[in-house]
Formats: structure tokens, sequence, C-alpha cells
């Protein structure tokens, strides 16, 4: 009897760990093939050839691939995993199903720093020349989504605020800076409006590799320190009462949890625009998938994620030959029906 | 061997003094005490407060060391409390939350000994069936057992339970109670149990401890607290104790006192 109940569990152990070997699986797939699709077309054995030896190449190859095309593919996976972590953290973190990186507020913020950005150097042209609007955006959406990340952090540092009004204080965040973006939509030039508006859908193509580096250093240094929490997440799953009555000093790690989600979700949303959907609907898929074992749910939240952005930058590309379609749009399309259709075939377990 | 002694605890919500003064004899190891009184009487908070730092004047355990001061992590791995609130319903399973329970608090139990006791404590308490269905499947009832064995395997020196039976049926509600009974007696340990069932109480506890509006009325044996008087005062019911055919004592609760409500005059 004792031994049966642990290789039952044994079993279920592996087929999770298989089900994420699967998703690596699909998301190298899918990187490549992204890597092989665009206007001009590489084939499988050119990249592979390119990547051992690059001087094998054409020169227009070798920018095709180098400059162009692997940043792209590597941006969308990257950026897909730093807001499936985020996500995860803040759904187990706030012990809600709706709470995404998005409902603190964060990457409202960081919308409104781009479009401060955007307007600005339209009106001082002239006079910021040595300030492109390429550094400007992601500086200054960076610089926003702190300064509400820092609202967010002091209050619930000092109010102790419960989960709830932390959502809320976010919510209240997110409206702030809906408003205060609006007013600037209102007020700017035309084409300043169709830019911000532009941004907002989220683009993977504008990023190269100082970019890549970057995220991926933010998301590695980041990782160990969500990885050190496993244990208490999972713990976390069965009520907040249950982890502050054994001893689990919940108002602390939901703290450095809500530094960690802003810090991820800035980083990314100031490169990319908002791509917010992802950071909410990869990791209910990870969950409806794998369950509430945290070892398997946050590696596989991160992938899920990865696996969606990668598919909706090769989808944004190959829809309709010759435009490109924004990216943020098409994650919807896919993200949607997929948990839809494991809302139905799982049942309601969210 | 394990004791308890609180002296002068109190506990302020704000301005409402929630716990007043409450100073209880050395509590000895192998005593299950329970903790009755009416409703919001303080039974809640009282097991909450001990864990704690800070609230009382002096807390000793362990003959005479002072955890008056120590912190709450600290003190958790002394008192381990069973919260009234079972586990939430998630698709989290019984199996991976005594698992992950384990791992998260350090237990030093090796992965080996760990799967033999997940799996002797849940099938104690009928749940092998459970042990991998998400939560959210079970009854209100399994999942309070679900609770039970955390609790259990966190084996702390000082069991503090609020309401453990408060949704189980009665083969449950009597057996739970004397699991605990022999495993507070087999190791020595001390369990504050909070119960509303008062012949259960008379029926498990050695001492009770009768709480109203915050204040301690009365602590000792339970026939001692349990008396008519302080049944009337307390709870505002007419009650007379018995003793039934097997010559246990019970308690008959015949009706409510209806306090005066006095008419306003216009």
């Amino acid at each position: 009897m004792t031994a049966d109940l642990h290789e039952q569990y044994k079993t279920k152990t592996f087929q999770k760990v298989t089900l994420l070997f699967v998703l690596i699986v699909l998301c190298l797939m899918f990187l490549t093939l992204d890597v092989m699709t665009g206007p001009s077309n590489l084939s499988f054995l050119t990249i592979l050839n390119g990547l051992v030896s690059p001087s094998s190449l054409s020169t227009t190859e070798q920018i095709i691939l180098f400059d162009i095309r692997l940043p792209d593919a590597l941006i969308a996976v990257i950026i897909g995993c730093t807001l499936g972590l985020a996500g995860i953290e803040t759904q187990t973190g706030l012990n809600n199903p709706l709470a995404s990186p998005f409902t603190l507020g964060i990457s409202n913020a960081a919308v409104f720093g781009a479009s401060c950005a955007i307007v600005l150097t339209s009106i001082f042209t002239k006079s910021f020349t040595f300030f492109p609007v390429t550094f400007a955006v992601p500086i200054l959406s960076l610089l926003f989504s702190f300064l509400a990340s820092f609202l967010i952090i002091s209050f619930t540092a000092f109010q102790s605020g419960s989960k709830n009004t932390i959502i809320l204080f976010g919510v209240a965040i997110m409206f702030m800076c809906e408003a205060m973006t609006s007013l600037l939509l209102y007020v700017a030039s035309a084409e300043a409006v169709q830019q911000i508006v532009f941004w907002t859908m989220g683009n993977l193509t504008k990023a190269g590799w100082p970019e890549v580096i970057i995220v991926t250093a933010i998301f590695l240094f980041i990782l160990p320190f969500s990885l050190r929490n496993l244990w208490v997440m999972t713990l976390l799953r069965s009520g907040e009462n249950q982890a502050t009555s054994i001893g689990i000093n919940i108002d602390r790690y939901r703290l450095f949890m809500i530094l960690r989600v802003s810090i991820l979700t800035a980083f990314s949303v100031c490169f990319v625009g908002t791509i917010g959907f992802i950071g909410l609907v990869g990791p209910h898929i990870a969950r409806l998938l794998l369950g509430e074992d945290h070892r398997f749910l946050l590696p596989g939240a991160c992938l899920c994620s990865a696996v969606i952005l990668s598919f909706a930058s090769l989808l944004s590309k190959t829809l309709m030959p010759g435009i490109l379609i924004p990216v943020g749009i098409i994650t919807s399309f896919i993200g949607v029906p997929i948990l839809i259709g494991l809302i139905f075939t799982r049942g309601q377990r969210l | 061997m394990t004791t308890l002694e609180i002296t002068q605890l109190n506990l302020w919500y704000g301005k409402f003094h929630a716990l007043k003064d409450i100073t209880l004899p050395k509590l000895q190891g192998g005593e299950v005490v329970g903790l009755v009184g009416p409703n919001a009487a303080g039974k809640s908070t009282f097991l909450k407060s001990l864990l704690w730092p800070g609230k009382a004047k002096q807390i000793t355990s362990y003959g005479s060391a002072d955890i008056t001061q120590t912190s709450r992590i600290e003190r958790s791995r002394i008192f381990g409390l069973m919260t009234q609130t079972p586990p939430q319903a998630s698709s989290l399973t019984p199996y991976e939350l005594l698992w992950s329970l384990a791992r998260a608090l350090n237990l030093p139990l090796s992965n080996e000994i760990l799967k033999k006791e997940i799996a002797l404590k849940l099938e104690q308490f009928g749940l092998s069936d459970e042990a991998l269905k998400p939560l959210d499947s079970l009854s209100g009832g399994k999942r309070q057992l679900v609770g039970l064995t955390m609790l259990l395997l966190r084996s702390p020196d000082i069991y503090l339970l609020d309401e453990p039976t408060s949704a189980l049926d009665l083969h449950w509600r009597l057996s739970v109670l004397s699991e605990i009974r022999d495993l507070i007696l087999a190791q020595q340990k001390i369990a504050l149990i909070a119960l509303h069932d008062l012949n259960l109480a008379l029926k498990f506890c050695d001492k009770l401890i009768l709480l109203h509006k915050g204040e301690l009325i009365a602590f000792g044996k339970p026939l001692d607290v349990l008396t008519e008087q302080n049944l009337s005062d307390v709870y505002q019911v007419e009650a007379k104790i018995e003793t039934t055919n097997n010559g246990t004592p019970r308690i008959e609760v015949i009706a409510p006192i209806k306090k005066k409500i006095q008419a306003s005059v216009i």
C-alpha cells in the first residue's frame, strides 16, 4: 500500500517531466522555424552551416541570419520565458488566477513612459538629435515602470497589505497610467499617436543583440531567486492561512516576489511593448497541463509562454506575406483558443 | 519534557482588548487541554497569539526556557497550529502538499522516510484514495483531515488545534480526537484544542480552559470548569450535568436563557 502510493506519484512525475521535454522540443522547433521564415527564405541547412561556420555564408545571408533573424527569434523566446515567470509568480504569490504583471499596473506605467518619450522626441526633434527615439522609449518606459513598482513595493512593505489590497492598489495605478496616457494621446500630434498605438501592440523586430543579452541576463539573474521559493510556492497553493500558520513568512516572500516581477516585467516591456496576455495565459496553460507542483509548473509556465510567443512571432510574419502583424495581437489570437480549449477539456480548475 | 507556562497574555486589535491578562499554571507533557467558550470568546485568538512574539509577559516551555521574545518563525517549530480553515480548494494534491510542506520547512527527513511517513499519515486518516486527487475535488471534511495530516507530519512539541473536528462525521470526530490523545500521551507533548462540542471536551480533555470575552473564567478538570453555573453565566443556556449508563458524565442542554430585551419607551 505504502510503496504503491509513491509509485503512482512517481508515474505522474515522470509524465510531467516528459511534458516539459515536449515543451522544450516545441520551443526549439518554433525558434528554428522563426529563424527560417521571412521575406527571403533561409533553409535549415543554411542556418546550421551559418551557426557552425559563419564565413561559409554570403555577406547578405550573414546579415540576415545574425543581425535580423536570430535576435528577433531569440527575443521572442526569452521575452516569453520572462513574462511567463513573472506571471506564475504573481498568480501564485497573490493567490489570484487573474493576477498578472499587468494587474500590478507596471506595464501601463511602461506604456505611459514610452508615450512620453515618443511625444517629447516628436516635439523636440531638432534639439534632441543626440537622444533619438529608439533610446528614449526604452529608457523612459523603464523609468516609469520602476516608479510604479516602487509605489507598489513601498505600499506592500509599509501597509503590510493583504493580497487583495495589493491587487486593488495595482489596478488603481493601472487606471491612473491609462488616464495619463489618454491625456497624452489627446494632445499629441497624429503621427505621434500612431507611433504610440503601434508601440502598445508589441513588436519584436526592433530588438537586436543588446536587447537579447540584457533580457537574458535579467532572466538568468532573477530565476535562481524564484527557484529558491519553489516549495513555498507549492505550499501557498493550499492557502495563505495554512502557509502562515506553518511559519512561512508570507509578507517577506510577497515583497521580494513583487520586486522580482517588477524587474522582469519592466525590462521585457520596455524593449518590445505590451505583449500582455502572455503572462496570464502561459502560466494557466502550464497549470492545466502540469498541475500545481511548482518544480514542474514554474519551468512549464516559462516554456509555455515562450512557445506561444515564438509561434506568434512566426505567424505574424507568415499570415499575410509582406505585412508584419503586431505580435501582441497574434498572441491573444493564439492564446485565447488554447486556454478556452483547455478549460473545456480539463475542467474549470484554475 | 515539554511543559508550557503562560503569564499575563494580552492582545489588542487596535482598541479592542481581545485577550485580557491570561495566566495559566504550568501545563505538563501528556496533557490534552480543551479551550471552550462561546462565539467570539477569544479561543482562536488565544491559539494564534501563542505564535506572535511579545504578547505575553512571559511564556516558558521545556521547564525553564523563556520563549517570550522568540520570532514567529522559530516559534512555529515549537508550536504547530492547525487553523480553522482547511487547505483551500485548488488543483494541488494532498501528496504534493505534504511533500512540499516537509521540504519548505526543511524537516530533517530523508526522501525514503518522508515517503513512508506521508503514506502512513494519509492512511491513518483514510486519505489513501484521495492522496493524488486535487484538493478541489475533496469534500470539506476530507480537506480538514488533510490539514490535520499536515500538522502531524510537522510533529511540533505543542499542538494547537482550532476546531479540528468541525467538518467531520461522527466516526472521524471521535477517531481524530482519540488519535491526538494517544499521540500526546505517548510522546509526552501538549495539545491545546479549541472545541465547540462540550461533550467531546468532557470526553477527551484532561483539563479545560473556559474563556469569555477574552477573559479566563475557569481552568481545571473538565467537570470543575463546566458547572451548571458556568454554563448559565457564560453560555447563556440552562443545562444539566448527567451521568450516563456507562458512568461517564454528559451535558444535557435544556434551553437557551433568553435575555430580557428592554422595550424602548417612546
